[in-house]
């Protein structure tokens, strides 16, 4: 019975690193890894072929590669570093940009895939048979060690996971879980971003699987089929997605409680198997009713709250500094043209949405961009912001040309992007809404995040006083720490806007900022405009309201069947012939 | 603007604790949860370890569930043959036998606590019998630190030296039995073989020993793939091994693969197949029934040749073991069950508890240098072929040594036993004809 | 005999079966936006259910029809009560691949309740093997050729002929639009669903009939091999899988051919993982009859 204690306190504990791992990638960073199971064999093949001595001892029963009886503690280490690596390699399957589902089917198939030829390779893993007799790390007369150990490893393991999980690297996770598009737009490198939340969970589903292979001596394919992930994701599903306390549970739940507990029932003649057919299915069954009735899981993901400090009076330095976001240089913008647009064009299908657009922008004005639908305005947006990627012509932004860079470093060289629908991060309060916006944060770079808090608290201050600040600016400090989707639409255009202009804009794209919203609101929102171009800011301004964009603009294009119409102030463009026809003509 | 670093460092740590709040909630609950699952099981295990007069449980350790499932069916009916004869022969020091189902998944990770929680659960768990390839490596050192005698079918080369003591290997290892396959193929005159294996563990095993058999004895193997099971079809391998002329085919597989594959050989070669060597592990109901179903009833019987570890069939022994098999199972399925290689299990069950006898305890330690003991050919010793035998001449104060369906077993130093192996052919009613017999040392001395 | 044909003989044959699934997987993807993982574990049901009726007599085409048009009745069930809701509730794609694993963990655990995890064939139909122009193919492989490109005839003829098949297209392109414009868009995706549920099922048998004997496991590994067909030809798009399933199917069984077995699988996940990383849209770029659903 001691025993049996034992093994389940082992299990649960190589159970919870292994979630913890899978919850990272999926829970926190929304990555689907279907294929997780891998990682816990990486982490066991790797500890074994280190552990074990030379194939050839033993009778040469066992065929495999390495096998440098190492001590326990370097073959782990190692282990873990493998299993970052390949975690890494994982994720290069989503170098592409892929959508998500494809790319979780290609993990899929990937575990499928590495079982077949593990299987077929006898001479690196010995093929089906597997590894045996792989050297216990701890002596095996006193199996409360090895608990011991594996608590401890656990112990040692959360701190270091919260860090990635919580925080503000966690929060940039968590932003491009909810909505990629909008962290792309804000300068968040998704790609650079997964492959990093892969290698930390491929860390950690080896590390799982190396103290496994540790306590019961043996592994083979049979041990890792790709269904296995699954038992793992129901533990994340249920327990609560993105919430440590909550994978805790899950864990409990569904590996030792469930799976152990099936067990129980009396064994049904004739049917021995029945019990455990019973429990996959049953689980499968809960795990779906979950993703229907309660996805976040038992326990949600936590919000995160701050406190608000105590409401002054905004001062007009206050604002300033919020709205210049602290930067020392030119307010003015020294070359008028910021932005130079040559022959820019591009088609879907046979259609072009964009027909050799040639225009520039000037610095320090509001430049109003109209026409009728189908015009080719989004398109337009979404190429200079860099969603999409131009069949021909050029962008160049503070002479530079981005035509080829990626939008998240548009955004990061002040080519800030707001969207029609409001794309906030739906789970993360309005503060953090902004707080994932701030520039060249500290604590989303690599010695952020293993440094910790005391390395990048000073400036997270910083960021939330200048967050407060502009949600002040519309009066949204009291909603500091309310889920961005309870907001109202109003509430949430604004945070649009905030959340843009805390990423430190020199040129904000804003595809219809005023439509919908009530007009104090649209006032309020058309003051900033002229503020911040008055400070130096150039904004491009896609409207359909054009009383509004005559009484907000310094200069107006537009076009027209994808080309540009017509430029100048709007008075003048009301006057002409052709700017009519094409709105009637549409 | 700027804010006191204390009161930072204030709304910092009220954070981490509300932060960490429902952590340390989760984790009572989460010790809560496993105590309620350790309670759980001490309910129903209806009684402590202790080795009081009660039923003594033999544990039938092998996959009960997924795809090996019919393993465990058949090792259960063995067993299940043993408890019979040893309850009919009045019990194991006044308490009967029964025989428990220990599901081990076939997979090693789910096994160790499946079987963990059977040592810890069940009640006089004291002798155990089975196994199956995949689980092997988990499953022995668990059983042999609870110190339950387990008698094993596996040939699994790890444990060839095992220091494990209550580990019994009832069968010669895997490198032996390849061995026995090449002595065969060039007995027969087939020197030439093409090997075509499975790479399951179960499957695979023999390979080694056929290659180290084969180029001692200066046979020559034409070619060596491993096929994956579970394919639509093996048209290349199938290409390639006909290509070579083979005059014999050495292979081993699930009946479902091996289906396949000589179906689709027997297709692309106009229906000519060249003699079929395979292990005896292939003696299985779901195969004889889709060869039939896929290449008539005449295929298996004139094609394939069976190689197992020899079954001498002692007649008073044998003459038990059905008896036991008849009043556990109805007719059909003795016939079925009489087909398949499982008498060493039964002959297991029967050493074990006269172990038992011997040692007048049913506690593993105590009763495990018995088996030895009970097994052993001496001058002097009253050979007995069943329990009852066994019990009426340990009461007499004899030494026995029980020599069952299976023969003399010799057991070596590391509990493993050699033996002779056997060729079989079947019938086209699925029962077996023995064709010849390799003794022991023979297959030995063919490794080189 | 020459390898080389010989190969691509096969290859042509595996090609056909890995076809017909591809193209009603594509076409899935192509209406509902949502990768139908459950797709393995339905060929499978598909089989059994064919085995079941055959095991009580039913003559084993007739068992291959009903369980070909019962795949397609349970295919629109499957899309009704858990894929199109998923989908709705926010779960979004990922939560919606995600139910679809576990509804096929359900499905091949069932199958394993009910008709047990052992081995079950129908015999063989394979019927006299044809040699040619150094190929050599079973009659049952010819067969199941031809059904295959009969199948693709018929779906082309219904993409572009008729009414309904131009329902499918504008509803694919822009579900939408194309209620907007009274197209009864739920009749629709329900029959496109039983249509390639129909596909599925058709795979499936024709899988089981191939590999004669075969158990719950049936279309595991088969996936592979209809992804990737899927994805070289553009997902969404049915002329591609066409040519997708042909040349995974060929290029699978080169790689065997020419080593070791295993290499089947390598050669298709292969073929996968290239052309996702290489031009994801597939080769055929062009929107076929399908919109695909490259573009964000």
């Amino acid at each position: 019975m001691q025993y049996y204690a034992v093994v389940l306190l082992v299990y649960f504990g190589t159970d919870l690193l292994a979630i913890w791992g899978l919850n990272l990638e999926f829970g926190v960073a929304g990555v689907a890894n279907l294929g997780f199971i891998v990682l816990i064999a990486v982490g066991a093949y790797t500890y074994a072929v280190l552990t074990l001595g030379p194939s050839s001892s033993n009778g040469a029963f066992q065929n495999y590669i390495i096998g440098a009886h190492l001590p326990p503690a370097a073959a782990l280490v190692i282990a873990v570093a493998v299993g970052a690596l390949a975690g890494a390699v994982l994720g290069l399957t989503g170098l592409r940009r892929v959508r998500q589902d494809y790319q979780a089917l290609v993990l899929l198939v990937s575990a499928i895939l590495a079982s077949t030829i593990v299987s077929a390779s006898p001479r690196i893993f010995n093929g089906d048979q597997g590894l045996a007799l792989v050297p216990p790390p701890v002596d095996t007369a006193h199996p409360w060690r090895y608990v011991a150990v594996v608590a401890i490893i656990c112990l040692a393991t959360y701190p270091i996971l919260r860090r990635f999980s919580g925080g503000p690297f966690g929060r940039a996770l968590r932003a491009m879980r909810e909505n990629e598009d909008t962290a792309i737009a804000i300068g968040k490198n998704v790609v650079a971003l997964r492959i990093v939340v892969q290698a930390v969970g491929g860390a950690l589903g080896s590390l799982s699987g190396a103290l496994l292979i540790g306590f019961i001596g043996a592994w083979s394919p049979s041990a890792w089929q790709y269904l296995e992930t699954l038992a793992l994701l129901t533990a994340v599903i249920i327990g609560g997605t993105a919430n440590d306390g909550g994978v805790l549970i899950g864990t409990a739940l569904i590996p030792v409680l469930l799976l152990q507990g099936v067990q129980f029932l009396p064994s049904i003649p004739r049917h021995p198997g029945l019990s455990a057919d019973l429990s996959t299915i049953l689980f499968s069954a809960i795990t779906i009713a979950f993703l229907f009735v309660r996805p976040q899981g038992l326990i949600p993901e936590r919000r995160r709250r701050y406190a608000v400090p105590s409401s002054q009076e905004p001062t007009q330095a206050l604002r300033d500094f919020a709205l210049r976001l602290g930067r020392p240089e030119e307010t003015k913008a020294v070359d008028d043209r910021l932005m130079r647009i040559a022959g820019l064009r591009r088609s879907f299908g046979g259609v072009r949405a964009v027909d050799d657009v040639s225009l520039s922008i000037a610095a320090g004005l509001v430049t109003g961009l109209i026409g009728p639908n189908g015009a080719g305005k989004s398109t337009l947006i979404n190429l200079v912001s860099g969603t999409l990627s131009p069949d021909a012509g050029s962008i160049g932004f503070r002479h530079r040309d981005v035509t080829h860079v990626p939008a998240f470093r548009r955004a990061r060289i002040g080519l800030v992007r707001t969207f029609q629908l409001a794309h906030e991060f739906g789970s993360l309060t309005t503060l953090e809404n902004l707080l994932v916006a701030a520039q060249n944060q500290r604590a989303e770079g690599t010695a952020g995040v293993l440094l910790g808090s005391r390395y990048w608290r000073r400036q997270e201050h910083a960021n939330r006083e200048r967050g407060m600040r502009l949600l002040e600016i519309f009066g949204l400090e009291q909603q500091a720490n309310k889920r961005a989707r309870e907001l109202s639409g109003g509430q949430k255009r604004a945070l649009e806007l905030l959340r843009a202009l805390m990423v430190g804009p020199r040129l904000l794209l804003l595809d219809e900022p005023l439509a919908g919203l009530s007009p104090v609101l649209a006032e309020r929102m058309g003051e900033l405009f002229r503020e911040l171009a008055r400070d130096g800011m150039s904004i491009v301004l896609v409207e359909h309201d054009l009383a509004a964009i005559e009484r907000l603009c310094d200069h107006v294009i537009v076009m027209a069947q994808g080309r540009v119409l017509a430029e100048g102030p709007m008075a003048e463009l009301r006057q002409r012939r052709d700017v009519q026809d094409a709105y009637l003509v549409g | 603007m700027s804010v006191s670093d204390s009161h930072m460092r204030r709304q910092f740590r009220r954070e981490f604790l509300g932060r960490h709040r429902w952590s340390l909630v989760s984790s009572a609950g989460v010790i809560a949860v496993i105590a309620a699952t350790m309670a759980l099981s001490t309910v129903a295990s209806a009684s402590s370890k202790a080795h009081a007069s009660g039923q003594v449980s033999i544990g039938v350790v092998a996959p009960f569930s997924g795809a090996s499932a019919q393993i465990g069916q058949l090792f259960d009916a063995a067993c299940v043959a043993g408890s019979f004869a040893v309850n009919q022969g009045g019990g194991v020091l006044g308490s009967t036998t029964k025989c428990v189902e220990v599901d081990n998944t076939g997979d090693p990770a789910d096994a160790v606590p499946n079987v963990s929680r059977a040592v810890a659960t069940i009640s006089n768990f004291d002798m155990a019998v089975g196994l199956d390839t995949a689980t092997a490596a988990t499953t022995i050192p668990l059983i042999n630190k609870a110190r339950i005698p387990l008698f094993t079918l596996n040939g699994l080369a790890a444990f060839d030296n095992t220091a494990d003591q209550y580990y019994w290997r009832l069968v010669p290892d895997d490198t032996q039995h390849g061995a026995g396959f090449a002595l065969w193929a060039v007995r027969h005159g087939e020197r030439k073989v093409a090997l075509v294996f499975q790479n399951s563990a179960a499957a695979e095993a023999a390979v080694p020993g056929i290659v180290s058999g084969m180029k001692h004895l200066h046979g020559k193997i034409l070619l060596n793939e491993t096929i994956p099971g579970d394919r639509s079809s093996y048209s290349s391998v199938v290409a390639d091994v006909i290509r070579s002329h083979p005059q014999a085919i050495m292979t081993d597989g699930d009946p479902q693969t091996m289906a396949t594959f000589f179906a689709e050989y027997s297709q692309l070669n106009h229906g000519k197949v060249p003699p079929i060597i395979t292990s005896t592990d292939l003696v299985l109901p779901d195969f004889f029934s889709e060869m039939k179903k896929v290449l008539g009833s005449q295929f298996v019987p004139s094609h394939v040749f069976f190689i197992g570890f020899q079954v001498l069939n002692q007649p008073q022994a044998y003459a038990a073991y059905k008896h036991a098999l008849s009043a556990s199972f109805k007719p059909a399925e003795v016939k079925a069950l009489l087909a398949q290689n499982l008498s060493i299990l039964y002959d297991a069950v029967v050493i074990g508890a006269l172990a038992m006898e011997k040692a007048k305890s049913t506690s593993g330690p105590v009763y495990n240098n018995a088996i030895l003991a009970v097994t052993r050919a001496r001058p002097g010793v009253v050979k007995v072929h069943t329990y009852a035998q066994g019990v009426a001449a340990l009461k007499a104060r004899k030494a026995i040594d029980y020599v069952g369906v299976e023969g003399q077993l010799l057991f070596d130093s590391h509990h493993n036993v050699s033996s002779a192996f056997e060729i079989f052919k079947a019938h086209p009613d699925g029962s077996l004809k023995s064709l010849a017999v390799i003794p022991a040392a023979v297959a030995r001395s063919s490794l080189g | 005999m020459n390898a080389f044909a010989q190969a691509l003989g096969f290859g042509i044959a595996s090609g056909a079966i890995i076809t017909l699934g591809a193209v009603g997987l594509t076409v899935q993807v192509g209406i509902s936006n949502v990768f139908n993982v459950t797709y393995g574990a339905l060929m499978t049901l598909a089989a059994f259910i064919a085995y079941g009726l055959e095991q009580r007599g039913v003559s084993i085409w007739a068992a291959a029809l009903c369980a070909i048009l019962t795949l397609g009745v349970v295919s629109v069930v499957l899309n009704r009560i858990l894929i199109a809701p998923l989908k709705r509730r926010g779960a979004g794609f990922v939560g919606a691949i995600i139910g679809t694993v576990y509804a096929g963990l359900i499905i091949q655990t069932l199958i394993v309740v009910v008709a047990g995890a052992g081995v079950v064939t129908y015999g063989n139909h394979w019927g006299p093997t044809v040699t040619g122009a150094g190929f050599t193919f079973t009659t049952i492989q010819l067969g199941i050729i031809g059904l295959t490109v009969a199948c693709m005839v018929a779906l082309h003829l219904l993409l572009t002929k008729t009414l309904f098949g131009r329902a499918l297209r504008a509803t694919a392109a822009n579900e939408n639009l194309a209620r907007a414009c009274g197209i009864r868009t739920r009749r629709v995706v329900d029959g496109a669903w039983f249509l390639t549920g129909s596909m599925c099922g058709a795979a499936g048998v024709a899988l089981a009939l191939t590999i004669v004997s075969f158990d719950f496991s049936l279309g595991g590994t088969f996936l592979i091999y209809m992804l990737s067909a899927a994805v070289l030809g553009g997902i969404g798009q049915p002329y591609g899988a066409m040519i997708g399933g042909l040349v995974v199917g060929i290029a699978s069984q080169l790689a065997a051919a020419y080593s070791s077995p295993v290499y089947e699988d390598v050669a298709a996940f292969g073929i996968l993982v290239v052309v996702l990383l290489t031009r994801p849209r597939g080769i055929f770029t062009r929107r076929g009859s399908l919109a695909g659903l490259w573009e964000t």
